[in-house]
């Protein structure tokens, strides 16, 4: 069939004026044009290391970086919500960096940390400090059976509007949690082998308002409407079972890459997950492009791009880790501590 | 690159620019635009051309033209295929049809695969696209033209 196609095209010639007007424009030589000078915008990228140095001490329930565990300050704080103790155990001051070990601890022995605690972004660190000047992280350490409690390290960075550190030292801190989200199944390795043939060449999709978009595709993404909307899968077509609440509701391939779509229907507050695909080499192909929307009935989709082509598929599977379930219990934590630098002089 | 060289070249692979530019235009004073401001290009003289890689080059600078036109002149759609009319053979009429009436996002890398006979690598250099952009564009476009031509099995 492709030959007939080579066929007709070689019966397609340039016109002999056209021809005869390039070849006299080429024979003048060359041609001379006023050049646009490339305008070069650089972007500096600036990187900010953390220095640790001075020794203290502290007890510790959980795993904590030796570097880290040295410098901490005992505080030992605590206020109690729900029968959950919530203590500052000790905390540091270093280079600018405000580092808490913090511990929630059942008094009712209910188990209801043992599954894990998430601060559900209710978490705040008051300082002195303008908000936007400052950054923050929360890293969970686990749950210590031991002491029936789960662990926090949260760490902090004031910095003033040039973007220097601060001498902190004296200043008073207030760590205030309002909600924990519990009982989550967390970590639920999957590994899908699905029957790729079936794969939609042409999947239908329609316009979805965008809760959020993530990865390097996202502002590339060639699906987005006005509005906020975006072209996403249609569900259906193509479904696959993943874990317990949660399934592939479309795949298919679009423009930019195969999408593949997942639901979570566990209900739980903060569902969250991912699929990788692993190729029969044993390579891994990560999304690019990740976006989230709910449905009519509230119903949380994810829906990931991945650069591979229907041709790569066949011998691939998918690998994943998903979280789903949950509760959240409301409460109000609040501790407010003041530290000094111990190398201040 | 001398007005000797030039000519050389134009002679060589005038042709084949118009035809790549004519799968991404079908119209043909817009291929020959195409063509003109790609060897007008090369004689400026700003472009040193590896020796074996003139064709290439040129391909890739004429599909940079015809997506900058597109840009601006979107009447290529709605073209009437002119020259799939005046093809006199039935079959060789169809399958130009079925090509050209493709999407234009296809054309492109169909041309260089049937006709020029690249492989994919070499499409996505050409095209500056990602190699799986090509790979699931040109299975896309397989799939339309089996649609197109009653599920011809030779695509």
């Amino acid at each position: 069939m492709m030959t007939a196609y080579k066929r007709a095209m070689d019966r397609l010639t340039m016109s002999p004026v056209a021809r005869k007007r390039i070849a006299s424009r080429l024979r003048r030589g060359r041609v001379r044009r006023r050049s646009l000078r490339p305008v070069l915008i650089a972007a500096a990228v600036l990187a900010l290391a953390l220095g640790t140095t001075a020794a203290a001490g502290g007890v510790f329930y959980h795993d904590i970086p030796a570097a880290i565990a040295q410098l901490l300050t005992p505080v030992r704080l605590s206020d109690s919500s729900q029968d959950i103790a919530l203590t500052v155990q000790s905390a540091s001051v270093e280079d600018g960096v405000f580092t808490a070990y913090i511990t929630m601890r059942d008094e009712r022995d209910s188990g209801r940390l043992a599954q894990g605690v998430d601060l559900y972004d209710s978490y705040r660190i008051n300082t002195p400090y303008r908000t936007d000047l400052v950054t923050s992280g929360c890293t969970p350490l686990g749950y210590d059976e031991a002491s029936r409690s789960y662990g926090f390290l949260i760490q902090i960075k004031p910095r003033d509007g040039r973007g220097r550190s601060l001498d902190f030292s004296g200043d008073k801190f207030t760590f205030c949690v309002r909600q924990l989200l519990l009982g989550q199944s967390r970590g639920q390795a999957v590994s899908l082998c699905p029957d790729w043939s079936t794969i939609p060449l042409f999947p239908a999709n329609a316009p979805r308002y965008i809760l959020g978009g993530s990865g390097e595709g996202v502002d590339a993404y060639s699906g987005w409407l006005s509005g906020g909307e975006a072209l996403v899968l249609r569900p259906g077509g193509w479904e696959l079972p993943v874990t317990e609440g949660v399934s592939v509701s479309a795949a298919g391939f679009m423009e930019d890459g195969l999408h593949i779509q997942l639901r979570f229907e566990a209900g739980g507050p903060d569902d969250h997950g991912w699929l990788d695909i692993v190729t029969p080499s044993g390579e891994t192909v990560q999304r690019f492009l990740g976006l989230s929307f709910r449905d009519e009935d509230g119903v949380g989709y994810q829906e990931s791009v991945y650069d591979v082509s229907p041709e790569t598929l066949p011998g691939c599977t998918l690998a994943g880790e998903f979280t789903t379930g949950g509760y959240l219990l409301e409460g109000g934590w609040q501790v407010t501590f003041q530290l000094e630098n111990p190398n201040r002089s | 690159m001398t007005a000797d060289e030039l000519a050389v070249l134009f002679n060589r692979y005038g042709d084949d620019v118009f035809r790549f530019a004519y799968s991404y235009t079908r119209h043909a004073a817009d291929a020959e635009d195409v063509c003109q401001s790609v060897f007008c290009r090369l004689a400026e003289g700003r472009t040193e051309l590896e020796p074996g890689k003139e064709k290439s080059w040129l391909l890739t600078s004429a599909a940079n033209a015809c997506k900058n036109r597109f840009r601006f002149l979107r009447r290529w759609e709605g073209l009437p295929l002119e020259a799939a009319e005046s093809v006199p053979d039935k079959e060789e009429q169809a399958v130009l049809e079925a090509v050209l009436s493709l999407p234009e996002k296809y054309r492109a890398p169909v041309h260089l695969y049937y006709y020029e006979g690249y492989s994919q690598g070499e499409i996505a250099r050409i095209l500056g696209l990602r190699l799986t952009a090509v790979q699931t564009r040109m299975q896309r476009a397989r799939a339309m033209l089996k649609e197109a031509l009653s599920d011809d099995d030779s695509i």
